[in-house]
């Protein structure tokens, strides 16, 4: 049945980052036809498989292209309504770099797909100490501005703008009205709690809500502490050739000790229990429909578990000549390769 | 007292108010509120409504039942459900109850309401009744405010017991600081609180009409009559009593009442000073109170020469009808409020002033001096801020997280600098000093300007006697000059200096290193001399903050010897090469607070001149000592002890800018958007939104003073994405059939006023909030443009075009857009906001087009085969030309005014062939665009 399209719903989840967002883009995709049935599209449109350029398998970053206020915007939005069914009662997009801090108004995300109804928003949150730190990883590992700062300095410099929550989330709900501001706690549910919660903001009911994640998805491993400290150094070589970092990121990877070391000390961690305890105080109290222990420092923090002994001077250094090692390696392969494309600079010609 | 100025005093008149009826909103001191009802029934007054802000039981009590005041009590919760938890602006509720007395005033039969605060009389010398037959046709009466003021021999006990009636001048100047002294600073055109005045209005008027002072449309501003002085006024205790002020102004601090409107910059600096005696003990207070508020003879004598000032005392018809009550039974106002001292008082007081520019070198000028003495005891650093941003608070903050017991408290004092100095001095943040007396902590206090540094511990100044001296300093460099060689200074420097120290030079301080004792009880009263003449006078004064300080300080100045202000650019110049000047400069060189006061400054010049190597070396070892930097070109990176930070000092860097941009703040709670016969289009902020959830709120209908109709806010729909673009965000629509609401009135109603109320209930009198008035409101088959005139607006549909619907409106009064809504199957589907048209300016005057794109509208879904419609927005009354059909709107069609229909244009000859003329042209333009640039990149350029 044709639908108008402000009969349908548009369901948008936002992130954060760093909230089993990718374990769900993967399920989401691979149930893009059960979901279909039950009158979702999760659409291609706006993804960019094409372009991943990840060092660890597995990674996507969901509808990525819908973030980006590029002159391809309005091809991306002609090709969600050229793929919009009309048994299609609601359209799922799934990107954390909706979440991002950007000085434009979030309303321009919205600029384009207006034409929905409702719009809901899904917002999945995590206690900030642990979320800055894993945030900071992916950082350094996605090699964007060649991030090279220690732990220590991203957070004086980047966390306050980015551990208020209230504050950067606000205009989200004031933008889609609070009924339609859906807020999930990452410490509180595990990744099969989150997507069900998410399909059903969608209206999926019936087998699908609980059979979803049975499907086996792509891993997505996180980025360890230790991979930081050989990153950071990679990253400081500035090199130019993507395929060239990437290849020496796994060795990087794989050169690292076994075990892992703290990036936080505790006074840094509970500095931002005691920053973020009355935003997450007043986020539970505005936003959530539930308790949210989890989310308002009340378990232990989950990489406490995994703790091990850290390495030891001796493997520290021997990691780091390893990727000093590894990264000249890299410069010179990636310089040689440029010196064998450029053709027209040899001498030797 | 002058003999002219008891000759001229009046007597109030009783009866005067005949005919009218008095709203004020209260909150404080219950003798006040007695006895502003008292004066106003002896004055005639018909009915009083008074809105109650938050009584407590034991005033509600005493309140007695009479017909001829209407109390209308207002608790906390009752706020709470109407207003979300961060609306704390009195202002609005202020209106919104006149706006709802308004309606009750107009169901009671009365034709003249007044909006006054409880602070404030109606004094008529004449009946109103016959000033409103002088202006039969004004829908408003502004009465002129006059400020009262404490005749010096009266006690100010009373909340209306000043009386003397200062009026605001008409044409001359007057010597306000003459007649006031350092109190002038604080007048706006002579006067203490508002200049605005007071209105009566005449009912019924639109209640969008109703506000503080006056009328709000221009249409209705340009019939306001103005009552001459003569037949009255509006008299203004901001005085008070004792007791009614401290309520007053404890409770502003306190933040429990915040006017949001605009506040005028004397209005702060009033509030600053007030802070600082509220927290003095009651007896100060009271004294306080009685210097500030009271004129003592030269003055009245001054301002009665000026005729404007008029003795009128009320207090007898105060008394009664009410009873108050003897003065050991009556209400009395709780016991003067002693606000808590924020500060405690620490070992050291260091007080800056700086603008952006000079944040590093201010900085410096603190690292130095806590390197000297911050082993010696606990310091704080008050600083001033000139445009200084989030950052540079942070910055200079970053001395709260070295090893010392040390404070930085930041204040910005933009704004002041703004209203006082101007934009376009560049130095002007020097001035900032003259606003420290508001600023600082009570006790002895070291100003340092941004380019002094200290070379060892001076801490001596702190426990120095200065005798009856409360300012101390150094002799300005040009006070030295004109002793040691007179006939080297120029005469104009010399004279004012001479002129400012009644010939003696020496006394003329240099304002880069001063003592400001707070300790002296004189102080403070000195400073704000001084304030007073900077403000008041400054343009007269050619080093105006330096020449201010010197001057009131006069004969309460204590010399300093050079080493506490060595300049160097004075000890540099060829001036010190002859007599007394070189032995001061050699004895004084091994000084403790060098000032760097040449013109190129040693951060900015990496050259080898001595002082500039000597600042560097200061510099430098004061960041080692301390553990910072200061960020100099010569500063070593502050080393990153990070992981060394307590907890503490990472909560305050997270707290740090740059925080995530705050989200624009929403104009308005909740707003009718428009109103359709299926119900209306809201706009609610999510605050908002969530309280109608948490109560049982509702959209209350009002006209003729009577309730139409009331919806429940509970049937609000969820937000209308769609029409986030095309419309407004954060819309809903509220369901409702609006002719069935309207059939009592046979489908019109008039001046429709809309507010949003809780539910009748037995335990809470209602509030209504205001939220908007309608003109003409009509729904169904009435509802035709035969009605535009009677809302005083014209406009119809012009053509259909290429999709494109176009027409045009002409408002009732110039408004410089008006919103133009359409419809399609009478469902909201874009508003526009129509602007100024160019044609024919002379006799269009101010008409205002608009178009929509239907086409594109009908594409994405809209309608159904019915009809399109355009209406001015919130009206509900169809623009002539509506309704047209939508299987039209894809043709070529123009709207025939004359003969109210749709007809087809005259075909142009050839129209067919310059169409695709047209076409052909942009195709080419398009491409030329597109392939140019490419086809240039390619060729080898031209030689």
């Amino acid at each position: 049945m044709a639908r108008h399209p402000r009969d349908r719903t548009l369901v948008l989840h936002i992130g954060i980052h760093k909230t089993a967002t990718t374990f769900l883009q993967n399920v989401l995709s691979s149930r893009r036809y059960d979901l279909l049935r039950e009158g979702v599209l999760y659409p291609a449109a706006g993804t960019a498989d094409g372009i991943d350029t990840r060092t660890r398998e597995g990674a996507q970053s969901g509808h990525i292209l819908f973030t980006r206020f590029g002159p391809r915007r309005p091809r991306v939005l002609a090709d969600l309504y050229k793929e919009l069914p009309d048994s299609a009662s609601t359209v799922l997009l799934s990107s954390e770099n909706f979440s991002l801090p950007r000085p434009t108004s979030v309303a321009q995300y919205l600029n384009g797909l207006s034409e929905f109804g409702t719009v809901k928003v899904v917002l999945v949150l995590r206690r900030q100490d642990e979320w800055i730190e894993s945030w900071y990883k992916q950082t350094v590992d996605q090699y964007g501005n060649f991030e090279t700062r220690s732990f220590d300095e991203f957070l004086e410099l980047e966390g306050p703008s980015l551990l208020d929550f209230h504050a950067r989330f606000t205009p989200w709900r004031d933008l889609v009205g609070p009924e339609n501001f859906h807020v999930l706690s990452y410490d509180d549910l595990d990744g099969a709690s989150i997507c069900r919660r998410i399909l059903e903001v969608a209206g999926v009911g019936g087998p699908l809500l609980d059979d979803a994640t049975s499907i086996p998805v792509p891993r997505y491993d996180s980025v360890r502490s230790i991979d930081t400290l050989g990153l950071r150094i990679l990253n400081s070589y500035r090199l130019k050739s993507r395929d060239a970092r990437i290849a020496a990121a796994k060795s990087i990877y794989s050169a690292a000790p076994v075990s892992d070391i703290e990036l936080m000390t505790p006074e840094v961690r509970a500095g931002i229990q005691a920053f973020c305890a009355p935003i997450n105080q007043r986020i539970e109290a505005e936003w959530c429909t539930e308790p949210v222990p989890g989310f308002r420092f009340g378990s232990a923090p989950r990489a406490a578990s995994a703790s091990s002994s850290p390495p030891t001077g001796p493997e520290v250094v021997d990691y780091i000549d390893q990727v000093i090692s590894l990264c000249e390696e890299a410069r010179e392969r990636a310089e040689s390769a440029e010196g064998g494309d450029g053709g027209d600079g040899g001498s030797a010609a | 007292m002058s003999a002219s100025l008891d000759q001229r005093s009046r007597p109030s008149a009783s009866g005067v108010l005949a005919g009218v009826a008095v709203y004020t909103m209260f909150s404080g001191d219950p003798t006040q509120l007695l006895q502003w009802c008292n004066f106003h029934l002896n004055a005639g007054a018909d009915r009083l409504y008074v809105m109650l802000d938050r009584p407590s039981p034991e005033l509600l009590q005493l309140l007695p039942d009479t017909p001829d005041i209407h109390w209308h009590a207002v608790d906390q919760e009752t706020w709470s459900a109407v207003y979300p938890p961060a609306s704390r602006n009195v202002e609005r509720k202020q209106v919104d109850g006149f706006r709802q007395m308004a309606r009750l005033a107009v169901s009671h039969g009365h034709e003249y309401l007044a909006f006054v605060d409880a602070d404030e009389l109606i004094m008529l010398y004449e009946p109103f009744s016959d000033i409103a037959a002088r202006f039969p046709e004004a829908p408003v009466f502004r009465l002129k405010v006059r400020e009262m003021w404490y005749d010096d021999s009266t006690s100010p006990t009373e909340p209306f017991a000043a009386t003397l009636a200062l009026s605001r001048p008409t044409a001359r100047r007057v010597d306000w600081n003459r007649a006031f002294g350092w109190r002038a600073q604080f007048l706006r055109n002579g006067l203490l609180g508002h200049d605005a005045g007071k209105s009566i209005y005449r009912l019924p008027l639109a209640a969008g009409e109703l506000s503080v002072h006056t009328a709000l449309s221009p249409p209705v501003v340009a019939k306001t009559a103005k009552v001459p002085s003569a037949s009255g006024g509006l008299l203004h205790y901001d005085c008070g009593s004792v007791a009614t002020w401290n309520m007053k102004w404890s409770s502003r601090l306190a933040g429990s009442t915040v006017a949001t409107g605009k506040v005028a910059p004397q209005r702060w600096a009033l509030q600053r000073l007030f802070s600082h005696e509220l927290r003095q003990p009651p007896e100060v207070q009271e004294t306080f109170f009685r210097d500030f508020f009271s004129l003592d003879q030269e003055a009245q004598n001054l301002l009665d020469a000026e005729g404007i000032l008029e003795r009128l005392d009320v207090r007898e018809t105060t008394s009664g009808p009410l009873p108050l009550g003897s003065a050991s039974t009556r209400p009395a106002a709780t016991a003067l409020t002693r606000l808590p001292d924020p500060h405690d008082r620490v070992d050291f007081q260091f007080a800056f002033v700086c603008d952006k520019r000079f944040v590093k070198p201010t900085f410096a000028t603190m690292t130095s001096v806590l390197a000297q003495v911050g082993d010696k005891g606990s310091v704080r650093f008050v600083v001033l801020g000139d445009g200084l941003d989030a950052t540079d608070f942070t910055r200079l903050r970053a001395l709260e997280h070295t090893p010392y017991d040390v404070q930085v408290v930041v204040h910005d004092i933009t704004a002041d600098l703004d209203q006082d100095v101007g934009t376009e001095d560049a130095k002007r943040a020097t001035f900032g000093r003259i606003y420290l007396i508001d600023y600082l902590p009570e006790q002895r206090t070291v100003y340092l300007d941004g380019d002094v540094l200290a070379t060892r511990d001076f801490t001596e100044l702190f426990a120095l006697d200065l005798g009856t001296a409360c300012l101390a300093g150094v002799s300005d460099s040009a006070a030295l000059r004109i002793v040691a060689n007179p006939t080297r200074v120029p005469i104009e420097q010399r004279n004012r200096l001479v002129g400012i120290t009644n010939g003696e030079p020496l006394e003329y301080l240099n304002g880069g290193v001063l003592i400001f004792d707070l300790d002296n009880p004189d102080f403070r009263a000195l400073a704000l001399q001084a304030r007073a003449l900077v403000v008041m006078q400054g343009p007269a004064l050619k080093q105006r903050d330096q020449d201010a300080l010197n001057l009131v300080f006069s004969g309460r100045k204590y010399r300093l010897e050079s080493k506490y202000n060595y300049m160097t650019q004075f000890y540099a110049s060829d001036r010190c090469l002859d007599g007394d000047l070189v032995r001061l400069k050699y004895d004084a060189a091994d000084a403790s607070l060098i000032h760097f006061s040449g013109k190129t400054k040693p951060w900015e010049s990496p050259t080898d001149e001595f002082y500039n190597g000597l600042y560097r070396r200061l510099v430098a070892a004061a960041e080692e000592q301390v553990g910072v930097s200061c960020e100099f070109y010569f500063s070593k990176p502050a080393p990153p002890a990070r992981h060394h930070w307590p907890v503490q000092r990472w909560v305050e860097t997270l707290g740090s800018a740059p925080r995530p941009p705050a989200p624009p703040k929403p104009s308005t709670d909740i707003a009718i958007v428009d109103l359709c016969d299926e119900g209306a289009y809201l706009k609610l902020s999510s605050k908002m939104y969530e309280l109608v959830r948490a109560g049982d709120l509702r959209l209350v209908a009002y006209a003729r003073g009577e309730t139409l109709f009331e919806v429940p806010l509970e049937r609000l729909s969820p937000q209308q994405s769609h029409l986030s673009e095309r419309v407004t965000p954060a819309l809903r629509t509220l369901p409702f059939d609006l002719a069935t609401m309207l059939a009592d009135c046979d489908g019109v109603a008039r001046h429709v006023e809309f507010a949003v109320a809780s539910r009748v209930s037995d335990t809470h009198v209602r509030f209504e909030r205001w939220i908007g008035v309608i003109d003409v409101l009509a729904a169904g088959t009435v509802a035709t443009s035969d009605l535009l005139h009677e809302a005083g607006i014209d406009g119809a549909l012009e053509a259909v075009s290429d999709g494109w619907l176009t027409g045009w409106v002409r408002p009732h009064a110039e408004a410089p857009e008006v919103a133009i809504s359409l419809y399609i199957d009478g469902e909201l589907a874009a508003q526009r906001l129509a602007r100024p048209t160019k044609k024919d300016p002379s006799e269009e005057g101010h008409t205002r087009a608009f178009r929509f794109n239907v086409a594109n509208l009908i594409q994405l879904g809209y309608g159904q085969g019915g009809d399109v419609s355009v209406g001015v927005s919130a009206t509900t009354i169809p623009l002539r030309g509506s309704p047209l059909r939508i299987s039209d709107a894809g043709r070529e069609l123009r709207f025939d005014a004359a003969r109210d229909t749709w007809v087809q244009p005259p075909r142009e000859p050839n129209a067919g062939r310059l169409r695709v003329r047209r076409g052909l042209r942009r195709a080419v333009v398009r491409i030329r665009d597109r392939v140019r640039p490419k086809i240039e990149g390619s060729l080898p350029q031209r030689r």
